[in-house]
């Protein structure tokens, strides 16, 4: 399998406060990444449970993304 | 009222008339760098994010032709028939913040502005370093969009010139010029970088360290001034003199002019329509002590109007004004408020059936030119909860709410998930749609497919509609665990507490007691007034202690101040609304406490004169011939005779900007030039030499530095590389230093050396523990927002002013009072304070009560109590608590849960993505 | 709340204002003029004080001279 097949499923814990908003401008600002992250809001990373994380690698994701 | 000729309840902001338009217009948002076409929206994040028509680039309002954009507006909403309206309005009060202007072109001529592309203003330059800029970031030469490899900065352009009229200084570009300069390192680090400055005044909180880490980064500073600059084959050669007479010129690709800020163009139109007197640069007329009252009673002034500077201080100012005006018309606060009202909220019990409603959003062609929306809807079909699914073609629009509040009424719904935009910018108004609906607004989920997702997978539109199906699905698995949560309010004492006597204390009190609220002042000395006390005079001219005894006298005689002096506070428990304080007034020997219920806390306990030991490396014996400047005010003021000595020296940044103190205290300069003006007036003859690193007599002070000059007082400058020395022998002091003009050392022997001394933080350690309220490495109060919220604590309910926040002048001080004061009486009169749902809540049955969320809370908002079996347990502090979920994540027992992200909610939607 | 009316000119709308000094009929309303960060913030400042606000800007959008700022000094956080 090469590099470019590989598609990663990536879960995403996002802060309302910054990584959220960041990804909002990212939008407003047409910038195009990967369509690979699929993203869950909290109002800050400090709610993200370490359990979370494990879950997330139980539910099949290849890796997690903490933006906070 | 002008029209904007599109209906601000249909545009949805989409900007399809944008793109069809076909008539250019420079882009005056980006100082005219780029273009944009008569139907557009300033910025993407503009507001009202309502598209407007210039009618004066309009080719259907200037020729009658086109009208495109009609047929193009899906949602139908330009309207050409818009007229402009006058409008007739009472008021019972008016805040001036008109801003400033901008400096005429005609001053920038001899830097070859206009006649060379690559000579631009910093505003200019501003909109190149932005993502949103013409070159989106990206930092290119506008002659041949070269990358610059070298760039220039030229500071006061239009300032401190008497040659454009304009002889304050702008007070802002200093700090303007080394940011820009610093982002534009990080863009190209091997960009060569130089400011050529007169002096570098970087003398707000915290801005000398910015300062040294541009020069760490390699930004060059150049004290010189700049002769003119010409274009010289592809580059500019700009043209200089330094210190020591000697010209010299250098090559630059970019040339950025650090422009000044002007008084408003409409200044006098403004100041004779509305009434009010307007000083000799046509900024906003006002007093050193009422510095927000223009010369009209009833009208305020805010902002750079009141004379140019930053941010954090306009917005301070804007505070203040806001204060002062509730203050004038307190009597009829709430009178002409609009008030909503809401239908009953319907009872949604923990074990009712899940009905689900999900309306997937078009956004227009936003979300549906990429996202298959149709199938996203359909997708939803069968979803566990899900009773109800449709698509809306703007689902934020008016008649789109009112389809919601049907469908939720006829489907019986009790959940709504909205797949359209943000929730950080529309989750509100969909909640009011909730509410209208009779529904909790928390039983509410949004889920981003625009910002997220077709906006930025444009060119993947069916891997766009799989996030879609994913992010709706993951939003539905969460909105099943959704419950409704109270909206909590707690009451508030309406009383407030003011720690410090001096000026910031006083004033503070005033305001509040203006605004009809009981205010109890603390002060731990004996008498009132602070350090005001010892001063004598004003730069301005104002005798201090008149105006001293007025505002004393005022607060003594209002009914709604209690003052206590000899008095500190000792405990304080509670939180925003709700506090209670142990006061100890200390009389002689015999100390009583006292305890005082409160809603708010105002910090204004002040600083004191830094009295270094050892000044610039010389040790220093304080004596009738080394004195502070403080003291030299109050020989200058006494009623002796030969008050002014024959000759003197001062020293600037005596112990202060890396000799002892790290920073700059901002009003030695300031107090430095005025002492000298009282010597010269004294006594003419008299020999006053100032030895200075930079001479931060920012703002309107720089007349009076200026004045200075002309009446013959000598202002050298040092550098930390050749510090000036003293010489004590008796009673005699000789001070040698280096004149950059002369090039040599000089040794004078003067009858006073006068230093000027910085100021220190008092007691900040003390009550930040007091108050768990954190200080700056130079132990002055942190501020919740540099820039945004300059007068609050990161505690709710807890407010500074003063020294206790940074040194400052007394005019900045009692804006900065009166400021603390309007922000602490927002909950005071409100009467609550309103907590958003989504904060934590304890199980008390499953806490053990071991405290680690205590300990890990930053805000001090939960804590452990005893229940009524003596057992530890946690306990939320419903009005402090901001929902961070750091408790929840480390309860070892899971007690702990956070409004709107459940354990069981984020759980359901991590396990909603494995189901992909 | 209050509420914010853009797209006012001054000179039209104020030129017929009678503004009321102090101790006159007053009737719980401010006018802003400008609609900058001071504008701006002096409007929210009082509408949370129990005040309706007339908010004066002559251009189409409010934001001022902030809003084309790229970063702020010293933190070097985003203007917008």
């Amino acid at each position: 399998m090469s590099q470019n097949d590989f598609n990663p499923k990536i879960l995403g814990f996002l802060c309302n406060w910054c990584c959220y908003a960041a990804a909002d401008s990212a939008g407003v600002s047409r910038y195009q990444y990967p369509p690979n992250l699929r993203t869950i809001r909290v109002m800050c990373t400090g709610r993200l449970d370490p359990a979370f994380v494990l879950r997330g690698f139980a539910e099949g994701a290849d890796a997690i993304f903490s933006g906070g | 009222m002008r029209p904007r000729y599109i209906d601000a309840d249909k545009c949805t902001a989409c900007g399809l008339c944008t793109k069809y338009c076909p008539k250019h217009l420079v882009d005056p948002y980006n100082e005219g760098l780029a273009v944009t076409r008569p139907i557009h929206i300033d910025y993407a994040q503009a507001v009202p994010a309502t598209y407007y028509i210039d009618p004066e680039a309009c080719l259907y309002l200037k020729h009658g032709t086109c009208q495109i954009c009609v047929c193009t507006c899906q949602s139908k909403a330009i309207d050409f028939s818009q007229k402009p309206e006058e409008k007739e309005i009472q008021i019972g009060a008016v805040i001036m913040a008109p801003g400033f202007g901008r400096i005429p072109e005609a001053t920038l001529a001899k830097y070859s502005y206009g006649l060379h592309p690559d000579v631009m203003t910093s505003l200019e330059f501003e909109r190149l370093l932005c993502a949103s800029g013409p070159f989106q970031g990206e930092v290119k030469c506008l002659s041949d969009h070269r990358h610059p490899k070298r760039i220039a900065f030229i500071q006061c352009v239009g300032s401190r010139d008497l040659g454009c009229n304009n002889g304050y200084c702008s007070s802002v570009c200093c700090m303007y010029a080394i940011k820009e300069a610093m982002v534009a390192k990080e863009h190209d680090p091997e960009v060569e970088i130089a400011i050529y400055y007169m002096d570098m005044r970087t003398q707000g909180k915290g801005f000398d360290a910015a300062q040294k880490k541009a020069e760490s980064m390699g930004i060059r500073f150049v004290r010189a001034r700049v002769a003119d600059v010409m274009p010289w084959e592809k580059n500019l050669k700009l043209t200089y003199s330094t210190l020591d007479g000697t010209h010299s010129f250098e090559p630059f690709d970019i040339v950025v002019l650090s422009v000044g800020l002007d008084a408003p163009a409409d200044a006098k139109n403004l100041g004779e329509v509305a009434g009010f007197a307007l000083n000799n640069y046509d900024f906003c007329k006002t007093e050193t002590f009422a510095p927000l009252l223009t010369t009209r009673p009833g009208v305020m002034v805010a902002g750079a109007f009141q004379g140019p500077k930053d941010i954090p201080e306009s917005v301070t100012q804007s505070s203040a004004a806001a204060g002062l005006a509730a203050g004038l018309i307190a009597k009829d606060r709430g009178k002409a408020l609009v008030h909503k009202t809401y239908p009953k909220e319907q009872k949604t019990g923990k074990d009712e059936e899940v009905r689900i409603g999900v309306f997937v959003c078009h956004c227009g062609i936003n979300i549906g030119s990429v996202v298959d929306v149709p199938a996203v809807e359909q997708y939803t079909e069968g979803m566990e909860g899900v009773v109800y699914h449709a698509q809306s073609m703007y689902s934020c629009s008016q008649d789109a709410q009112e389809v919601i509040k049907a469908k939720i009424k006829e489907h019986n719904l009790n959940r709504v998930v909205i797949a359209a935009c943000s929730p950080r910018t529309h989750e509100p108004l969909f909640q009011e749609t909730l509410k209208d609906a009779g529904l909790n607004r928390c039983l509410f989920e949004m889920v981003n497919i625009r910002d997220h997702c077709s906006w930025v997978h444009a060119n993947e539109p069916a891997a766009a509609t799989q996030k879609s199906k994913d992010l709706v699905r993951m939003g539905v698995a969460k909105a099943r665990h959704i419950q409704p949560l109270p909206e909590q309010t707690v009451p508030v004492t309406a009383k407030a507490l003011v720690l410090g006597g001096g000026v910031a204390g006083l004033t503070a009190a005033l305001t509040l007691a203006e605004q009809g609220f009981h205010t109890t002042v603390v002060e731990k000395e004996a008498t009132l007034g602070g350090h005001l006390q010892h001063l004598s005079y004003t730069l301005q001219g104002d005798t201090v202690s008149t105006v001293l005894g007025e505002i004393t006298d005022k607060v003594k005689k209002n009914k709604k101040i209690e003052v206590l002096t000899n008095t500190e506070l000792t405990q304080v428990n509670g939180f925003v609304g709700n506090f209670s304080s142990v006061l100890t007034t200390t009389k002689g020997k015999k100390a009583t406490e006292t305890t005082l219920d409160h809603g708010v806390i105002i910090i204004a306990t002040g600083g004191r004169e830094h009295r270094p030991e050892v000044v610039l490396g010389n040790p220093v014996k304080y004596s009738d011939t080394i004195v502070t400047q403080r003291e030299l005010e109050q020989r200058l003021s006494g009623k002796g005779k030969n008050l002014a000595p024959k000759s003197v020296v001062m020293v600037q940044c005596a112990g202060s900007r890396g000799d002892d103190l790290n920073y700059c205290s901002k009003v030695c300069c300031n107090h430095a030039v005025k002492n000298a003006l009282k010597i010269k007036a004294l006594d003419p003859a008299s020999q006053v030499v100032v030895l200075y690193r930079d001479m931060r007599t920012y703002g309107f002070a720089e007349d009076a530095y200026r004045e200075a000059r002309e009446k013959g007082v000598v202002f050298i400058p040092y550098t930390m590389d050749n510090k000036p020395k003293f010489k004590s022998s008796g009673k005699k002091t000789s001070v040698t230093f280096y004149d950059p003009i002369l090039r040599d050392e000089v040794t004078m022997a003067p009858e006073m050396l006068a230093l000027s001394v910085g100021i220190v933080a008092d007691g900040t350690e003390d009550l930040s523990k007091l108050l768990k309220i954190p200080v700056n490495e130079d132990k002055f109060f942190l501020e919740a927002h540099v820039k945004l919220r300059p007068v609050e604590l990161p505690v709710s309910g807890v407010y500074v002013c003063g020294l206790a926040h940074s040194p400052k002048p007394v005019e900045e001080i009692i804006v900065q009072a009166q400021a603390a004061a309007a922000k602490a009486s927002i909950p005071l009169c409100k009467g609550f304070v309103s907590v958003e749902p989504t904060i934590s809540c304890v199980d008390k049955e499953a806490c053990i009560g071991c405290g680690l969320c205590e300990s890990l809370c930053p805000y001090q908002s939960i804590r452990i109590i005893k229940d009524e079996n003596g057992k530890r347990k946690a306990e939320t502090i419903t009005a402090s608590c901001k929902g961070c979920g750091i408790c929840a994540s480390h309860c070892p027992v899971f007690a702990i849960s956070m409004g709107g992200f459940t354990d069981e909610q984020i759980n359901a939607q991590i396990t909603a993505f494995g189901a992909q | 709340m209050g509420q914010a009316k853009d797209k006012a000119e001054l000179s039209s709308l104020s030129a017929q204002t009678k503004l009321m000094p102090s101790g006159a009929k007053k009737s719980g309303t401010v006018m802003v003029v400008g609609g900058g960060i001071a504008g701006v913030q002096a409007a929210l400042d009082l509408t949370e004080l129990g005040y309706y606000v007339y908010l004066v800007e002559k251009s189409a959008a409010i934001g001022g001279a902030m809003a084309q700022l790229d970063k702020t000094f010293p933190t070097n956080d985003c203007s917008l």
